[in-house]
């Protein structure tokens, strides 16, 4: 295993972050099959198998904590909260291919659980969108930002995400899914328990809403 | 064609997965209603712009680690787990000097352990192991008597020069450890600084766990 021998020999770490920077390149796209094995292992008590299915699905992870969290919370602390329950729990899991619904299932309910006590610490006060969804839970306001005519590249791109946020859960997360990291359909609907041809459908209808909803607040202006 | 099968088919251009079948009903029905080429590039650029920011958004998972080998994490409360992924945002956000100004200085008649000393005589048979060996044993065994946490995954690179022959590179780092000390009669002290912007250890009162939890302001 050589990426967990790496991690525990001096500079390891370093070199490789290094080696990432400089080469630019994503983080590759995992094979379903590499992961099922890594799970598998992790699920029969191995240690480092689930520190490496851990590596191979965090980012994934993380961006279903973006669709699911509340806008305080920051998606590090619950990621660290997803970690710590896969170590502890990832025995329960019954086979490997329920691995990633478990998991995202996980993420889910720590961002739920950060809404909850979130509220609690707030007394309740909430600010409603008016489009059914409930403000205090969302990741990003669209009125946090500058005007979209004064923004960067990046700062359209942080608006674009904000908008993002007021889609629907079934078309929000399918759309972060696509954007983190290249999923494929087939993979996003193993992850959401979903068959391909959903996802397919809600990634694009997901694309036309946000299309019309950057076009409604002059973000996409027309040439 | 309706809107549906036009959202399908711009979504496949997206994803460059658009077949010869797929564009020719996109031609067809861009030579119909033109729009569709605006909403074609519209979907191009949006795309591109939600994928950057969400990699943005989410390049901090490569930061968290589901360790446990070796290293207790498994039994890491989540506050300890906040506490280092709090301390390693502060040190990417404002360097070392951010990290120290939240940090809590432990000073005055404690009885906090100083490096070097207490540390025990250095055992000559010490030389047969390696660096990492001793270092490892350390965190271990620090973890299994309580006095460590847990190491910090990260590693924050200070220098690096390119080998003369070409072939590698030195790697400065620094890597660091939280630790646990019991303080008697402690006094805690925060960095701060005066009026003129000299540095100045300032009084604080011990907080509890809760506090450490709360999102906006850390404090270890």
């Amino acid at each position: 295993m050589d990426t967990e021998q790496s991690r525990r020999e001096p500079g390891g770490m370093a070199q490789a972050a290094l080696t990432a920077v400089a080469s630019g390149a994503p983080q590759g796209v995992p094979d379903r099959d590499e992961i099922e094995l890594w799970a598998t292992r992790a699920m029969s008590g191995e240690r480092g198998a689930v520190e490496e299915v851990w590596r191979l699905n965090r980012r994934w992870v993380a961006a279903i904590l973006l669709a699911h969290k509340p806008r305080w919370a920051e998606v590090e602390d619950l990621l660290q909260e997803v970690a710590i329950s896969l170590v502890r729990k990832v025995h329960e899991v019954r086979e490997a291919k329920a691995f990633r619904p478990w998991l995202r299932t996980v993420a889910v309910n720590v961002a739920l659980a950060a809404a909850r006590s979130g509220k609690r610490r707030a007394g309740e006060s909430r600010l409603n969108t008016g489009e059914g969804h409930d403000d205090a839970v969302m990741g990003h306001r669209r009125e946090d930002l500058p005007p979209p005519e004064i923004l960067s590249d990046s700062e359209q791109g942080s608006r674009l995400m904000a908008l993002a946020m007021e889609l629907p859960d079934g078309y929000r997360e399918p759309l972060l899914l696509k954007a983190v990291q290249g999923l494929s359909y087939r993979e996003i609907g193993e992850i959401l328990d979903l068959p391909e041809t959903t996802i397919e459908t809600r990634v694009a209808r997901g694309r036309r809403m946000l299309r019309d909803l950057a076009h409604k607040n002059e973000l996409t202006a027309t040439p | 064609m309706n809107e549906a099968e036009h959202d399908i088919l711009i979504s496949r251009v997206v994803d460059g997965a658009a077949s010869r079948e797929d564009w020719a009903a996109l031609e067809r029905a861009g030579a119909k209603e033109p729009a569709l080429w605006r909403d074609v590039a519209m979907s191009l650029r949006d795309h591109a712009r939600l994928g950057q920011a969400v990699a943005a958004a989410t390049a901090c998972a490569e930061r968290v680690h589901a360790t446990g080998a070796g290293h207790g994490h498994e039994s890491m409360p989540f506050s300890h787990a906040v506490v280092m992924s709090r301390t390693r945002r502060a040190a990417a956000w404002g360097g070392w000097a951010a990290a120290a100004a939240i940090a809590l200085a432990m000073m005055g008649r404690g009885t906090l352990p100083a490096g070097g000393e207490g540390d025990g005589p250095m055992v000559a048979g010490l030389s047969q192991f390696t660096p990492g060996q001793l270092w490892s044993a350390y965190v271990q065994n620090g973890v299994a008597e309580g006095s460590v946490i847990a190491e910090v995954p990260d590693r924050e690179v200070v220098d690096v020069e390119q080998l003369p022959d070409g072939g590698g590179l030195i790697v400065i780092y620094k890597r660091a450890v939280i630790e646990r000390a019991r303080v008697e009669n402690p006094q805690l002290m925060r960095m701060s600084v005066d009026e003129l912007g000299r540095p100045v250890p300032v009084p604080v009162a011990p907080t509890r766990d809760e506090s450490v939890r709360t999102p906006s302001k850390p404090t270890i």
